[in-house]
């Protein structure tokens, strides 16, 4: 079959996720061409910050210059490749190689070559050294970098993800800030298991998390009623196919709030949301109960609420970004960061950071139940008869679209569907494909 | 970035032989608690008030290395959320959802270089101690955690009761099994 079937439904073929060989395809075809999200301006507040990433999976500097401008680049050294910034984070004049102690500008630019003169004569160009730079945008002080210096802007490759985007980054005058550097962690499954799920699996949630459900970590319809008009049982959700593989499942929690209310967030940052957002956006964040969604192709957003934090009445909100690296077909590594609203109380920060890193936190319960079904997937598909069989996808083909919506993309009435990871998987079939009849020549640059 | 927690330190000299002789031993049982998963009888040697702070590991060039950012933490739990966030799963109610710990992933506790400290509190030491989480998820995929513990203890009577965790791990990218453990 193909890798990916959609003739009279929709079928995937395991070895997309088990397979060596589609996993080397994807480093060429994936990795090394889109727009990756890595880091927050709030992590190298001062010039010469820096932090190190991967862009894509390659490692590199992300830092600031002394004019303010944020450069990403290769962690590695132009003349014989040894890698410069050895720290996960810190701050730096230039950078200076270790092997023969060529140093770089925060701009990348080759500055000094020891022993000029001596080792290459009076000619040498050392712009010809410069670090391999990747293209920079942020967006509501979020960093993205591509190495793609002639595709498409950040703002044509969010598209209509952009909309959605500004009603989680751009609702508040001062926008978030993380705490503190994200974690690492590492999983034995492929990178695209997680981030299907956060691309907008709502049919898992009371099955993986049943025990989430049973100590009260989901709000219940009487936790919130006191805090709107209830419209009963149901929490209604609806998901989005945003265009270029990108997704978004917003979930409602089942009452009206009038004027809107935004549970979870400080009340006085109330005002702020409504006056920043579009009567749309302030729609998708009002009276919220967990949105989540995918970038393609790997970084995911989640933002959640937690009703009794610290006790009943305590309830708060968190918000996090997960990129998922892979290391290779089975392996992941995975950095999370959370996000708090600048202008939040210490206090309030704290309590969110107890929120998240209880249940959507890398060691939080409901992370703990969701490895399992990755893990899983992973553990039962390493045999060739496995490998032959496909995955399916048809979840809530037959669910309505949504009408009569400021909303941009495909948006469907539903959230336990597959609608969204559709969408995710049907970008990844097109940019694997787009691969395949170009020239494949390795180019090194 | 702020500064947010705060690095477990003591004035006071090394406790008393005895009272290293008593930790050790109950540290070893406490671990037999922790390897066989008795949550229940491992939160009666908690305090009210116990706190499990984990911060995130960070590399930086400095000397000594502090091996975290002090402001960010990645695990930050209560006696009161352990007990019905963690503990909770393993009743005979619950044992049939809790996905990730059935079977459960299995343990072994590594502890050595205990070393107490008194405090300016009377009866309240802090012991430091090195502790590698040997873990293997269905009898396979094996790992660890590796790192040190902070700990302040209260003594309770012939025995000692822990009144906070503080855990600083050597991987900065942590690669285990299961990371929701108490180191
Ligand atoms: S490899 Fe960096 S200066 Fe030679
Ligand atoms: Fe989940």
């Amino acid at each position: 079959m193909a890798l990916i079937d959609t003739d009279g439904g929709f079928r995937v073929s395991r070895r997309i996720y088990h397979d060596p060989e589609i996993h080397r395809r994807e480093l060429d075809s994936i990795f090394k061409k889109s727009w990756f999200f890595v880091g927050h301006v709030s992590e190298i507040p001062e010039p010469g910050d820096y932090v190190t990433r991967p862009l894509g999976v390659d490692p590199v500097i992300v830092n600031r210059d002394r004019d303010g401008r944020v450069h990403v680049m290769l962690n590695s050294c132009s003349h014989r490749g040894v890698k410069l910034c050895r720290s996960g984070r810190g701050n730096t004049k230039a950078h200076r190689c270790s092997y023969h102690g060529w140093a770089y500008g925060l701009d990348g630019a080759c500055r000094a070559v020891t022993y000029e003169k001596e080792v290459y004569g009076p000619d040498l160009d050392k712009s010809r050294f410069n670090l391999r730079s990747a293209r920079v945008e942020t967006l509501h002080g979020l960093i993205f970098a591509t190495w793609d210096h002639r595709g498409p802007s950040l703002s044509d490759a969010l598209g209509h993800m952009t909309y959605y985007f500004d009603a989680l980054f751009g609702k508040f005058d001062n926008g978030f800030e993380v705490m503190g550097s994200p974690v690492r962690t590492r999983i034995r499954a492929n990178w695209k298991a997680e981030t299907e799920n956060l691309s907008g699996d709502g049919y898992h949630t009371m099955i993986t998390h049943e025990t989430a459900l049973r100590f009260g970590l989901f709000p219940s319809p009487e936790d919130v009623a006191p805090y709107g008009d209830p419209i009963g049982p149901k929490f209604p959700g609806r998901t989005v196919q945003c265009g270029n593989g990108h997704t978004i499942r917003i979930q409602h929690l089942p009452i009206e709030t009038h004027p809107p209310g935004f549970l979870g967030y400080p009340e006085e940052l109330w005002g702020e949301i409504e006056r920043n957002l579009k009567p749309g956006q302030v729609d998708i964040m009002a009276r919220t109960s967990v949105t989540h969604g995918s970038v393609f192709p790997n970084l995911s957003f989640l933002e959640n609420f937690k009703t009794a934090t610290d006790g009943p009445g305590s309830m708060c909100r968190y918000t996090r970004l997960t990129l998922k690296v892979p290391v290779d077909e089975g392996l992941t590594e995975i950095w999370w960061w959370h996000l708090v609203p600048a202008d939040a109380s210490e206090t309030w920060k704290e309590r969110s950071q107890r929120a998240y890193l209880r249940t959507n936190g890398p060691g939080g319960m409901f992370e703990l139940d969701d490895n399992e079904n990755f893990l899983g997937m992973a553990e039962a598909n390493s045999g060739p008869v496995g490998l032959d069989q496909s995955y399916n996808y048809v979840a809530g083909t037959h669910h309505p679209d949504a009408h009569g919506l400021e909303w941009p993309g495909h948006v469907q009435d539903a959230d336990r569907s597959e609608h969204t990871l559709r969408g995710f998987l049907t970008e990844w079939r097109r940019r694997m494909e787009l691969t395949a009849v170009a020239e494949p020549a390795a180019s090194i640059r | 970035m702020k500064a947010r927690w705060v690095h477990p330190t003591t004035t006071g000299g090394p406790a008393p032989l005895p009272v290293h002789q008593q930790l050790g031993l109950f540290y070893a049982y406490e671990a037999e608690l922790l390897d066989e998963w008795r949550l229940d009888e491992w939160l009666d040697l908690v305090d009210e008030g116990f706190t499990y702070l984990i911060p995130v590991p960070l590399v930086t060039d400095h000397h000594p290395q502090l091996g975290y950012d002090p402001s960010a933490l990645f695990m930050d739990e209560t006696r009161e959320s352990i007990s019905e966030n963690w503990a909770a799963r393993l009743t005979d109610d619950n044992i049939a959802v809790s996905w990730a710990d059935r079977p459960p992933v299995r343990t072994r506790r590594f502890l050595s270089a205990l070393r107490v400290r008194s405090t300016d509190r009377p009866d309240t030491y802090l012991a430091r101690l090195n502790v590698r989480v040997a873990m293997v998820r269905h009898g396979t995929q094996s790992g660890d955690m590796t790192g040190e513990r902070f700990d302040v203890v209260r003594r309770a009577g012939d025995s000692f009761s822990i009144m906070s965790r503080f855990v600083v791990l050597l991987d900065a990218v942590v690669d285990a099994p299961r990371i929701r453990t108490i180191v």
